[in-house]
């Protein structure tokens, strides 16, 4: 199923796509075999969705016999009405051509995924040091699991001095904890309150004073006596050990279940096809008003621990992003059991992801959890500095592309993290995968390097075909030793000659949207993302 | 693996026969009583030379078959013939568009045409005077590949078909290959390895027969040994073949085809391969080394437009396909199996057997 819509910003992104994931089951794989040319569009699960075939037969040019293989007859639907079942929805309306009795569409549904954990995170504006590469929102977004850049601020000092969480939704926050770094955390308050925001003022949850315990590395968890529900919390800092520098390396809002509120992050479950599977990705959104760029991490994961921060999880893979904007966001969402697709446009280029698992070309019992990775912005595992410009969605170097165009650069020695389309082996290790190297692909590659086919082998004079369709080549990952993975799971290959962004090709009863590799628009920069 | 959602075409009931063969023209006359038996219906079966000739259609489609015995089979004037060297054994085949009782095998209507002396176009396989171990494939929609062990573990090939796996075309498409040229197809005495001779065939349509090095202006050229006959908006001249030299000696009909797998490793990089969706770069990634196994990859073709000089897709061979198996936990001979179908696997392609 897909949803066609625009977020007000890269938040309310991840709020939507949280709810098309969860809200409903999936219904994917429309096919149809019939007379009448009309359509079958709005197309998804309901509320208590299984993993099953549906058969919708028509018995008459307006009303279809609507017959799942698990959940039986649920019919019938009529033409021109929407048809809502908690195990499927659809719309079927009249063409040219009326139905005859016996066309039929056929629709598969799987359950809908499932939320571990959600929260939006925190903007975070301090009375001081909102920029640079030590700015406030460093403290809250996990930036400091990666590089010790925290925030800090020198003299002359302004006390009291606040440190303001906005949180995207309203938290209910019950502790909160700050982290020192190794060598600066003598510079750590000494004396704060800890407050809420009621609507009117500032109200008090917790009082610090004279705090001189902090240790190096340490985490110091402070509880909250009577935890309210808001939208705005601040450390209000009162007394500072030394009037030359104020440094806090992290700081974590915590709710009653443990899981930082301030740190967006998602985990999803997806159920798979077959209803029964436990395929775990996630993302993380991070900002930095001052550098201007508003991203998402994206990660996949082996298992889900709920005590386990989301870096911590089992399996945890990510350092690969997708870079949005704090303006409004026209998006597709595509989603059935095994995968979701993550379209969004920011200005006249396209960012995507790919969550969840390939079609693989092995036996389950032999590739269990073939679990794929795309995004559109990778550093390899040494990142750049956060206010750094390269995070932005104007980013133009090979950094930034399509996971089906991956480029590592000349990235050396060469990870996983350096390219945009990875996926997991079957001993759990991970693999990234190239189409270009520095966006040429006559260099034979090297027999280590993960190759996609068939962007890798080159289709600059690829034409459409004789009668003026557009055909679609299966998006193969093929590693290096040499096995080949599968094929990505409703994305394809076609090529760029005669279309344009957001052409549809349409084969069967499905429309394929043609999009570029981000704003590139050579004969071999698009693929085709299936609106199933 | 085959790329089942994009791939594929209705099988009906599919026919399978495998036997020995004494010699090319037994061969051919076996092939003739199971045609018949497929549907096709016999237009001339009779001795030529000293080989046989064999004249079929089904629908629209004519196939010209002659066995050659200890013969050239190609004449391209009354002196000289196409296939080189004094005369040999083997099949050579060529569709067409209808069959004429007056004139010879290879002067059938219809016919590819070479460019500059309008000569046919054919191919073949290349034969031992003794024949050898055939295996006859029809998927039912009349696509026929044949494949012969013409020494132990060395295969070639054969086959035609009314229509490519489906790219959009405007017209159904015939197409026919073989393992070798029509140049290739009666030689006996060659002075290297030649696949389909003393080397397995490469697969059908992937640019497998590289001409010899002491021969015309290069050694990288590659002979026609298989082509599709598209629409005449697209070429007027309908017949386009796999050869990568635009001259008549190497099956050039005015018209270059290409295939997404070029395997010979002397003219890798000859045939245009980074312009369309190939292979070129994962020649030695076909198989599968986590597990047996290997993938069944389709053997696109494309033709080259007018004026813009870019590649159209025509389809690929609905029921042969590029596999490694063989030599990668797999025989020649065994049947490999994959979403409820049949392949059998010999080397570098397999054959759709049916369920």
């Amino acid at each position: 199923m897909f949803e066609v819509g625009t977020a007000t910003d890269y938040t309310d992104l991840l709020d939507r796509l949280d709810t098309f994931l969860t809200a409903k089951g999936s219904a994917f794989g429309l096919g149809y075999v019939g007379t009448g040319n009309g359509t079958f569009t709005d197309y998804s699960g309901g509320a208590s969705s299984v993993a099953e075939t549906f058969t919708i037969t028509a018995t008459s040019p307006t009303s279809f016999d609507v017959i799942g293989s698990i959940s039986g007859s649920i019919g019938p639907a009529t033409v021109g009405t929407p048809f809502a079942h908690a195990k499927i929805e659809f719309l079927i309306s009249a063409g040219g051509t009326p139905f005859v009795a016996g066309d039929e569409f056929i629709l598969s549904t799987a359950p809908k995924w499932i939320s571990r954990r959600k929260t939006l995170g925190a903007r975070v504006l301090a009375t001081q040091g909102n920029s640079g590469s030590t700015a406030a929102q460093n403290l809250v977004d996990g930036k400091t699991a990666l590089s010790a850049q925290g925030w800090q601020i020198a003299s002359p000092i302004t006390i009291p001095q606040d440190v303001e969480f906005e949180f995207f939704e309203a938290e209910t926050i019950t502790s909160y904890q700050m982290a020192a770094f190794s060598s600066s955390y003598s510079y750590m308050p000494k004396s704060w309150t800890f407050q809420y925001w009621d609507g009117d003022s500032w109200e008090t949850l917790d009082t610090v004073t004279d705090y001189l315990l902090w240790t190096p590395s340490g985490v110091v968890t402070f509880a909250i006596g009577s935890p309210v529900s808001a939208t705005k919390y601040r450390l209000h800092i009162t007394a500072i050990p030394s009037t030359s520098t104020l440094i806090i390396g992290a700081v974590r809002l915590l709710r009653s279940d443990g899981i930082d509120a301030a740190f967006s992050q998602t985990i999803w479950q997806a159920p798979g096809n077959d209803g029964d599977s436990e395929i775990l990705c996630g993302t993380h959104a991070f900002e930095r008003q001052d550098a201007d760029y508003f991203n998402w991490e994206v990660a996949a994961f082996d298992g889900y621990d709920a005590g386990a921060s989301w870096r911590a999880q089992a399996g945890f893979h990510g350092l690969l992003y997708l870079p949005l904007w704090d303006d409004s966001i026209p998006y597709w969402f595509i989603v059935n059991g095994r995968r979701a697709i993550v379209i969004a446009k920011i200005d006249i280029q396209y960012e995507v992801i790919y969550l969840g698992l390939l079609d693989p070309y092995y036996s389950p019992d032999q590739y269990p959890y073939p679990i794929a990775l795309g995004g559109t912005l990778a550093f390899g595992l040494t990142i750049p500095n956060w206010d750094s410009t390269s995070w932005r969605w104007n980013n133009a170097t090979v950094q930034h592309r399509a996971f089906t165009h991956a480029d590592p650069g000349g990235a050396s020695p060469l990870y996983p993290q350096h390219l945009q389309m990875r996926a997991r082996l079957w001993d759990g290790s991970w693999l990234g995968f190239e189409a270009t190297v520095n966006d040429i692909i006559t260099a034979t590659p090297a027999a280590t390097r993960g190759l996609i086919w068939p962007y890798r082998c080159g289709l600059s004079l690829l034409d459409p075909n004789l009668d003026d369709g557009y055909s679609l080549w299966p998006i193969m990952l093929n590693a290096g030793t040499p096995n080949t993975l599968g094929q990505l799971c409703g994305v394809a290959c076609t090529s760029g000659q005669g279309v344009t962004a957001e052409t549809l090709i349409t084969i069967d009863a499905i429309d394929w949207l043609v999009l570029p590799n981000i704003n590139r628009t050579d004969r071999d920069d698009f693929f085709a993302v299936a609106l199933d | 693996m085959i790329f089942s959602r994009w791939h594929w075409t209705k099988i009906m009931a599919a026919a399978y026969q495998t036997g020995s063969s004494s010699s090319p023209t037994n061969l051919l006359q076996t092939l003739v009583t199971w045609l018949g038996v497929q549907g096709w219906t016999l237009d001339l079966s009779g001795a030529d030379g000293t080989g046989w000739r064999a004249h079929l259609h089904k629908g629209g489609v004519y196939v010209n078959l002659r066995a050659a015995m200890n013969e050239n089979i190609w004449p391209r004037d009354a002196t000289y013939y196409h296939d080189y060297g004094a005369g040999g054994y083997g099949i050579g085949v060529y569709l067409g568009t209808g069959y004429t009782g007056g004139l010879d095998w290879h002067e059938q209507p219809g016919a590819p045409i070479r460019i500059d002396d309008s000569t046919t176009i054919g191919g073949g396989m290349n034969l031992p005077a003794s024949g050898g171990d055939y295996h006859l494939f029809d998927d039912g929609n009349d696509n026929i590949t044949v494949v012969v062990e013409r020494s132990p573990g060395i295969f070639c090939h054969m086959g035609w078909g009314p229509a490519m796996g489906a790219a959009g075309q405007p017209e159904d498409f015939w197409y026919f290959f073989a393992s070798s040229s029509q140049y290739m197809n009666t030689v006996i005495s060659y002075p290297a390895d030649r696949y389909g001779l003393n080397l397995s065939a490469l697969p059908p349509a992937s640019h497998g027969d590289k001409d010899y090095g002491s021969y015309g202006t290069g050694s990288q050229y590659v002979h026609t040994n298989g082509m599709v006959r598209v629409d005449t908006a697209t070429f007027s001249g309908r017949w386009v073949g796999n050869g990568n030299y635009a001259n008549k000696g190497y099956g050039y009909s005015g018209r270059f085809m290409r295939c997404s797998l070029n395997l010979h490793p002397n003219t890798q990089g000859t045939c245009d391969e980074d312009q369309f969706p190939g292979y070129q770069y994962i020649l030695d990634r076909n198989h599968q080394t986590a597990f047996a196994g290997a993938l069944l990859l389709p053997l696109h073709c494309y033709v080259k437009t007018d004026p813009d000089a870019r590649w159209a897709p025509i389809g690929y061979l609905p029921t042969v396909f590029w596999c490694e198996a063989v030599g990668h936990g797999y025989s020649a001979n065994e049947v490999y199996q994959v979403g409820g179908q049949d392949y059998m696997l010999f080397p570098h392609f397999a054959v759709l057997k049916g369920a």
